[in-house]
């Protein structure tokens, strides 16, 4: 018999979410979803969790097991159990909790809007397998935002479109029909495109390894490549790459300065206090490193 | 509440209907689902759609009418394959991703019972990016949408469809919608079997609505099994992989069956080896070893994955177990070949209708375009049937008898609604699976009857207002046992062997070949 | 037999070289004391942090493939996780490619627990830190994505970084959060959202009490220790903390 933990709620009931406690054998092939509607028809009728196909192909069931978010059809809760010893279940992060396990999707479906995923304006070019290639992972995306759940970014900061997105964003830029390149990407830029901070989490938890991170950073390069480039993020990632390409390595000290600019950068006065305070004081000049040949 | 259309079921039929309906600036149309589309049956297509965009429409039609075993309705064949090619070149015009061959074109794959290569694919998740690409063009549209709320029944008075009930699922509200046309695509009801591959939302929800209404269920007993689905899993291995070459191999290594015979062809033969001792543990063994990884992971990428993740094999080292579950209902509310029903305004399309196209057994690649050509024509119908009339005055509002209903499911009542549905699901595969005799069928009725009996005294255990699923899968399950006692007293009736309905008892055909038509005043 | 000796060519990073050049100390100092041979290449240029390949993405390509070719054959060994994860992602690239597969980049933390063995290590300590508890954070880097670093490292309740901590005879403090981003590679883009994210685990830190937070990163380190003021939870290196057990230095300058 395994520990089952299931975070419920009931609005109409309860001030706020609490654990409620299961005792269950889970099979040696059985998922975490399989798992969850046998509690149901045995033991809890009350219990609320959307589920459609079963398959890891419609997204409904995303939930955060064991304080990941996973799509739970695709989970073997024998797996859990052995890595956790127990299995706790929640709703998927950084949206409004409705009932038990059901979230409302509403401000994660708002974004996958607003990067308007259709064509207005098209290149009447004809799509050729390779252009095919370009497109296919990240429309792969189930919009199951287990991605979305779990990013700090967005936790962090309500205007930041989030992972998904940012691929669905992508599986339009790269469509060799659309006709809309520049105006896709300054759409991403005003969403915030730059706050992600490469953790990875979407990576980590994507059920179809869609790799957002990876995605995201493409974007970022697509956007400097179009010009967008008066912006922190591309300021920030410019000068750093421009240190590389003459001394092969980071000048930690005038990076602040290439990003923020000779206004913003007086913002960041206490942490250099700190650093004196601290004795963490990064030297104003560096030796190119051996052997690096200066590139263009 | 009031809108011009109403679209029961947001899959790729309501999706398509609701797009060609939209395009009278002056209607007023919205999707009423009790999912979110995305999570509708569509998706979990793979293998592809139909379309003779470079062969001939003639072919397909030929081949439609003998994979269905001569039980089509030959001017909704005749319709369908000739809008086909259409369809692709609007999905594609909205930017649906299809796979593509050198020169450009909509790449295409064989498929069963095909005498021409003609099923339009998109690796193996056409399904997926088919839902996708429509959603996204209802969201360009800016289409209402009544996203997870449950639709309790129609309202149909002097023969005419005047609205609907239905549930705000989020706050557990009734309300009703007054609606100048409505139309059906709520999608199959594989949920009755136990064995099955498809969504837990295939439940037969808007056969019942119509059948309930008054509408006759068209050969119902046609329910085809698919030949490959995962062994102890029930996930569907896409009959893609047969039109990529792989062989079904039985546990003497041999090969027993042509892998592209029809859909009812094969899954007799493989549950013939199983049933006569030469299956691998229940099995039948799927072999794409001999594809190549290019092939396998190129195309048949998700069913690599699905083998992978669910079944631990990796089918590029060692076959794939699988045996037939019930996938596809051919039988449905009854229509013509314009989606019309027998009652005015209310119309049906994708698989909860049956214009007869598919007979007694569906070509694989042939309902996923069923969708999107019915889907538009439904639509297209309805628009003309709602700009010429007006909404119609509801004379009863079912309101008090439905929420005593749910009083009554609440508050009164002792069974275990899951249980009765354990036990239909089994019952129904002994019944009325792929083998089936008077035997079997008389008792499946008398088990059904039975059963219904017990729902009438179930206790939902849940009384919360909010997202009260167990009082949705109840009104899931009276939809379930309606159909259920269709199925079996239409396959009892039907004493022939023909498609997919295959009587040990009667194994010929009968001449003249005729379609049943249940009508609820049973 | 003779025991095959610990040796690795030693990747400090530009923020090791840079701002953090105490942790860098502190490494070579424990890394002399344990007996493990750290070779210095001079020639080692930057990883790339994740940033260059969204600015020129050739550049990002040439770096490190230069990186594992003037290591000459030696594994190497990074003491930042930006470092450990932009380098092993572009060696799984290479691989792929069929070069470097049998060359490795591990972490400082892989090459105490894996090679030296935290037998050992107790073995080697000489003032053991008994009564301090030390908040032990992981970051993001070391931990994923996991294909990258699955040989070396669980992503899902890891306890690696515990273990280092217990066998310097501390009490580990073991946070859910300890895996939350720290929020440092946007902390120039949006200081206070960075701020937001660093909290979840200084908060967490905060309340149970902890006396130090341990840090495998250096970015980590400066996003906990200088670029935020309002949790004064002294945060250092886990080389210092390791030179501390090992009696070779009586304390951090922030103690």
């Amino acid at each position: 018999m395994s520990k089952i933990k299931i975070q419920k709620f009931d609005p109409s009931k309860d001030e706020k979410p609490y654990f409620e406690e299961y005792e269950f054998d889970c099979a040696e092939d059985q998922t975490v979803l399989e798992m969850l509607l046998k509690i149901k028809e045995e033991v809890d009728p009350t219990l609320g969790f959307r589920h459609s196909c079963k398959a890891g192909i419609c997204g409904s069931c995303s939930m955060k097991i064991n304080g990941r978010a996973r799509l739970t059809c695709k989970l073997m809760a024998a797996d859990e159990i052995k890595k956790f010893g127990e299995i706790v279940i929640q709703p998927i992060g950084n949206l409004k909790i409705e009932k038990d396990l059901i979230v409302d999707m509403e401000p994660f479906y708002k974004e996958m809007r607003a990067v308007k995923p259709w064509f207005d304006e098209v290149t009447g070019e004809k799509v050729r397998p390779e252009d095919v290639k370009k497109i296919e992972k990240s429309s792969e995306c189930i919009w199951c935002a287990a991605c979305f759940s779990d990013c700090p970014s967005r936790d962090a900061s309500n205007g930041y479109l989030g992972p998904a997105a940012s691929v669905l964003a992508q599986r339009y830029i790269d469509d060799v029909r659309d006709n809309n390149k520049r105006e896709r990407l300054r759409n991403l830029l005003q969403r915030q495109l730059w706050m992600c901070a490469h953790c990875e989490k979407a990576t980590e938890n994507c059920p179809q390894d869609i790799e957002p991170q990876e995605v995201i950073s493409k974007l970022r390069e697509k956007s400097i490549k179009e010009g967008m480039i008066y912006n922190t993020g591309a300021r920030h990632a410019r000068t750093l790459t421009g240190h590389v390409k003459k001394y092969g390595e980071i000048v930690e000290s005038r990076l602040p300065l290439g990003a923020l600019g000779p206004f913003k950068v007086f913002k960041l006065m206490p942490v250099l206090w700190r650093m004196i305070r601290k004795w963490q004081i990064p030297p104003l000049f560096i030796k190119k490193v051996k052997g690096w040949k200066r590139k263009k | 509440m009031k809108y011009d259309i109403a679209i029961i079921g947001g899959g790729g039929a309501g999706l398509k209907a609701a797009l060609e309906a939209n395009k009278s600036k002056d209607l007023s149309v919205c999707i009423i689902s009790k999912v979110h589309p995305l999570r509708s049956q569509t998706c979990m297509a793979q293998g592809g759609m139909n379309a003779a965009i470079k062969g001939s429409v003639k072919s397909h039609i030929e081949d439609t009418i003998k994979g269905g075993d001569n039980l089509s309705n030959k001017k909704a064949v005749k319709y369908f394959c000739k809008e086909a090619p259409k369809a692709i070149q609007e999905l594609e015009d909205m930017g649906m991703i299809f796979s593509r061959e050198e020169d450009c074109s909509v790449a295409q794959r064989a498929f069963g019972g095909q005498t021409e290569v003609r099923t339009c694919y998109s690796r193996d998740y056409t399904g997926h990016n088919v839902i996708t690409t429509l959603f996204t063009e209802c969201l360009k549209n800016d289409i209402d949408f009544l996203n997870e709320w449950y639709v309790h029944s129609l309202i149909v008075e002097d023969g005419f469809v005047k609205g609907l009930n239905a549930f705000d699922m989020k706050s557990g509200e009734l309300h009703q919608i007054q609606a100048k046309a409505i139309i059906l695509a709520t999608g199959g009801a594989g949920q009755i079997y136990k064995n099955n591959v498809n969504a837990s939302i295939s439940t037969g929800d808007g056969m019942a609505l119509a059948y309930r209404a008054g509408c006759a269920l068209k050969d119902i007993e046609f329910v085809q099994f698919h030949p490959t689905t995962l062994h102890h899993k029930a996930l569907l291995i896409s009959e893609g992989t047969r039109g990529e070459g792989a062989f079904l191999i039985n546990k003497d290594g041999k090969r027993f069956v042509d892998e592209l015979a029809p859909r009812d062809i094969v899954a007799r033969a493989i549950e013939t080896e199983i049933e006569e001792g030469r299956g691998i543990n229940g099995a039948i063994h799927l072999d794409l070893r001999h594809l190549g990884e290019d092939v396998v992971l190129g195309k048949l990428a998700q069913i690599h994955s699905l083998a992978l993740e669910y079944g631990g094999i990796d089918c590029l080292k060692e076959p794939i177990p699988v045996k037939p579950g019930a996938h596809y209902f051919m039988g449905g509310v009854s229509t013509n070949h314009k989606c019309e029903t027998e009652i005015k305004g209310l119309y049906a399309c994708g698989e909860c209708a049956c214009a007869g196209i598919h007979g007694a057994n569906r070509l694989g690649g042939n309902s996923l375009m069923e969708t999107v050509v019915f889907g538009k024509k439904a639509g297209e119908m309805a628009s003309e049937y709602a700009k010429s009339k007006k909404h119609k005055e509801i004379k009863h509002s079912m309101r008090v008898e439905i929420l005593a209903e749910v009083e009554k499911l609440i508050n009164k009542g002792s069974e275990n609604q899951f249980e009765i549905k354990n036990e239909m699901k089994t019952e129904m595969v002994l019944a009325s699976g792929i083998f089936r005799n008077k035997g079997s069928l008389t008792n499946g009725l008398s088990c059904i009857k039975k059963l219904y009996k017990r729902a009438q005294n179930i206790n939902v255990g849940n009384d919360s207002k909010h997202y009260n699923m167990a009082l949705y899968n109840a009104f899931e399950l009276y939809n379930m046992l309606d159909i259920s006692k269709a199925i079996l007293l239409t396959a009892l009736d039907r004493k022939e062997s023909r498609g997919a309905h295959f009587r040990t008892d009667y194994p010929n055909k009968l001449e003249p070949k005729h379609s049943k038509i249940y009508y609820v005043k049973d | 037999m003779e025991e095959k000796k610990i040796k690795y060519a030693y990747f400090p990073g530009c923020a090791s070289k840079q701002v953090a050049s105490k942790y860098d100390i502190a490494t070579r100092k424990a890394c002399e004391a344990l007996g493990i041979e750290l070779i210095d290449v001079p020639e080692f240029g930057c990883c790339g942090a994740g940033v260059v390949k969204e600015a020129d993405r050739e550049l990002n390509e040439d770096i490190n493939e230069r990186n594992f070719k003037v290591a000459n054959g030696v594994d190497i060994m990074t003491i930042c996780s930006t470092c450990v994860i932009n380098l092993r992602k572009d060696l799984f690239r290479l691989r792929n490619e069929g070069k470097f597969t049998d060359f490795n980049v591990k972490h400082w933390l892989w090459v105490l627990t894996e090679d030296l063995g935290m037998e050992k290590l107790r073995a080697s300590i000489k003032k053991p830190l008994t009564g301090v508890k030390i908040a032990t954070y992981y970051g993001c880097h070391i931990v994923r994505p996991s294909k990258f670093v699955k040989d070396h490292q669980k992503s899902d309740n890891p306890y690696n970084f515990e273990e280092f901590v217990e066998a310097l005879g501390a009490q580990a403090v073991d946070l859910p959060t300890k895996m939350d981003c720290c929020g440092f590679h946007s902390n120039l883009v949006n200081p206070k959202a960075s701020q937001k994210m660093s909290e979840k685990y200084l908060k967490d830190a905060d309340e149970q009490k902890a006396d130090i937070i341990i840090t495998n990163c250096p970015f980590c380190h400066m996003q906990f220790d200088i670029f935020q003021n309002k949790y004064k939870i002294p945060v250092v290196h886990m080389s210092e903390v390791l030179c501390m057990a090992l009696g070779l230095q009586k304390t951090a300058p922030y103690f």
